[in-house]
């Protein structure tokens, strides 16, 4: 089993959901749309490598860290933003990735921050 | 002369790429099908209005496959003809469910029984568009209830 590589995030106590809500609280405030991004290309012993497992085939497990790393750079920009803004929470998360040149990635990711709050039962009626 | 030794490397990379190609394929299908069956009881939906009143966290996976020697040749001359790509269906096809099976193992982790939201995008990395990425990403509802899992769905040749 993988270890998860985006356990890195600093996202201290802010939520994170591509659901256009977020489960079990409410939203109180939409603040501002918020993205992140990074262009990242990989070193030539990687692409080497890379070259040589095109002959045979798989997967390319270098590539797949450098994604993750790469991804994980542009959420933490995009949390960063966010946490500025005094969100909670970013809900309606979408990623993009577009391969701008020979082997270089944009990484792009965005969302709204907004400020949600546990939702609460609803009160009991009284009789 | 130079024409043959250029012969002799294309069929052996041609070999090569048919033989490890073929066998890793088919060692990475026994172990998505083995995974798939274990992780079938984590639901996954992908529709985004959807919601739970259990609290839910974002989580992603991502993959990235290439093809083989033999497989760039196969698709080379397919191009010129054009119609259906059956060995790049097929490698799309793995990156897909590898992605979804890394996706599952994650919401394990975190103990949800139920993935909403699920969107897979895929780039294509790589000078002659041999290397694939897929990117799964979706909201997991972590509670401590197992729901039924979905029928399983006959997926892939």
């Amino acid at each position: 089993m993988q270890t998860n590589p985006y356990s890195n995030l600093q996202l201290s106590n802010l939520q994170l959901s591509n659901l256009e809500s977020l489960p079990g609280h409410r939203i109180v405030k939409q603040l501002d749309i918020v993205y992140g991004s990074t262009v990242r290309s990989k070193h030539a012993g990687r692409d080497l490598l890379a070259g040589l497992k095109n002959i045979v085939g798989g997967e390319l497990t270098a590539y797949t860290e450098l994604l993750e790393e790469s991804r994980q750079e542009a959420i933490q920009r995009m949390v960063d933003k966010a946490l500025l803004l005094g969100a909670t929470a970013i809900v309606g998360i979408r990623f993009s990735t577009s391969s701008i040149a020979q082997g270089a990635a944009e990484l792009f990711v965005y969302g709204t921050a907004v400020i949600a709050e546990p939702e609460s039962l609803p009160p009991l009626p009284s009789i | 002369m130079e024409f043959l030794v250029k012969l002799l490397i294309f069929v052996s990379l041609f070999c090569i790429g048919w033989y490890f190609g073929r066998r890793a394929e088919r060692k990475h299908l026994q172990q998505l099908h083995a995974a798939e069956a274990q992780l079938a009881y984590i639901r996954l939906g992908s529709r985004r209005f959807e919601t739970r009143e259990q609290p839910g966290q974002l989580v992603m996976a991502s993959v990235v496959l290439s093809h083989d020697y033999f497989k760039w040749v196969w698709a080379q001359i397919h191009n010129f003809f054009g119609g259906r790509l059956i060995t790049y269906e097929s490698l799309l096809d793995r990156a897909r469910r590898e992605a979804i099976v890394r996706l599952k193992q994650q919401a394990e982790k975190l103990g949800a029984v139920e993935i909403l939201a699920l969107r897979l995008v895929s780039t294509e990395i790589g000078q002659q568009g041999g290397m694939v990425e897929v990117l799964a990403y979706g909201t997991a509802i972590i509670s401590k209830q197992r729901t039924q899992p979905w029928p399983p769905v006959p997926c892939g040749p």
